[in-house]
């Protein structure tokens, strides 16, 4: 009982996402146009709602997580805006240290482990290579890289565990 | 709006040069990428000098093939059954 | 005003990204090149066409064309760089390597 309640409210979840992002991409309001756009979303969401796994009532009901997700991006778009000059600067001048810097994330679950590796790679300055347990980061210069790490380690964990 | 377009003709120049002359496969797939993700920004500045909205429709439309078309021509050359 | 200043600052980022990928000596960090590309110039140019469309048809299509763009870039640069280390290509004059010895026997 409990997880066929489960798996439907995950079909649901998987319906109601495809269906908004078909409502805001054709972006006309006319009857058949929402019609159309509700069979294909039913039909795609019987097939992928195994393959997915959403937490989205999680945060948007859990104020917290919602302020600190507001902090994360803060802190994103100022390393962002840091590396990219940094990463510029690199290129103009030519004098880089590249270095691969092993960090073993302390995340539980899957999902914080993507949102790190995400993080991680579009900064520019650093590249994950290989994710297993720990995450082998390519840095462009050696303290940078390891100070975003360390930031993104910091906030990211209030964040996705 | 002019001098936008000259410089997304020098940059795609040194892009294709890249692909010409990469010496391992992974440069010219970076190129290759590249040269897809400026093809995105000539339909957006199309869209931005044209004000027509389906220029971004070809926009979506071309990234998701350019993600899938990399991500399994990556996956064809790694090989084997690794994760 | 705002977003004619964001779009050539994405042209310019886009163009440095470009001498970059030309310049660097290996394709680990021609990889930063292409980050730098793809989030200074295509994202800073979307976000530059909604900035200046505010809730109309251009800004949202823009948007989400921005949140897909974020979702699936990091993937495919994954993908290229575990590609190119799981086929033995070694990256040059390494200033510190965890990774060296475990998984490529070809690159020592």
């Amino acid at each position: 009982m409990s997880n066929f309640l489960k798996q439907s409210l995950r079909q649901v979840g998987t319906f109601l996402v495809l269906y908004v992002a078909w409502v805001l991409f054709t972006y006309s309001f006319e009857v058949q146009e929402l019609a159309v756009g509700f069979a294909v979303s039913f039909m795609v969401s019987v097939f992928i709602h195994k393959y997915t796994e959403f937490k989205v009532v999680d945060y948007i009901f859990n104020p917290f997580k919602v302020f600190h997700f507001v902090v994360y991006i803060i802190v994103f778009l100022v390393v962002e805006i840091q590396s990219h000059l940094s990463v510029a600067k690199a290129i103009i001048t030519g004098n880089i240290n590249p270095a691969i810097v092993k960090i073993s994330p302390e995340f539980n679950s899957d999902m914080g482990r993507v949102f790190l590796a995400n993080s991680i790679t579009l900064t520019p300055g650093t590249v994950s290579v290989s994710i297993g347990k720990s995450l082998y980061v390519h840095c462009l210069s050696y303290e940078n890289g390891d100070k975003i790490d360390y930031l993104f380690t910091k906030y990211g964990l209030r964040v996705a565990d | 709006m002019i001098f936008a377009w000259y410089i997304i003709l020098a940059s795609a120049i040194l892009v294709v040069v890249r692909f010409i002359l990469g010496p391992t496969f992974a440069d010219r797939m970076i190129a290759l990428d590249v040269l897809g993700q400026i093809m995105i920004l000539i339909f957006v500045f199309l869209a931005i000098e044209h004000t027509t909205p389906i220029y971004l429709d070809i926009a979506l439309t071309f990234s998701l093939l350019l993600f899938i078309g990399t991500v399994a021509v990556s996956k064809w050359m790694k090989g084997g059954n690794s994760q | 005003m705002i977003s004619e200043l964001l779009l050539y600052l994405s042209a310019v980022s886009m163009f440095v990204g470009a001498v970059g990928l030309f310049r660097f000596k290996d394709c680990y960090t021609r990889i930063h090149a292409a980050t730098m590309i793809s989030v200074g110039g295509v994202m800073l140019a979307l976000v530059a066409l909604a900035i200046d469309t505010v809730w109309t048809v251009y800004s949202v299509k823009a948007m989400l064309i921005v949140i897909f763009f974020m979702l699936t870039n990091p993937v495919s640069s994954h993908a290229i760089v575990n590609c190119a280390h799981r086929m033995g290509i070694c990256p040059d004059n390494l200033f510190k390597d965890d990774l060296g010895r475990n998984v490529s026997r070809r690159c020592i």
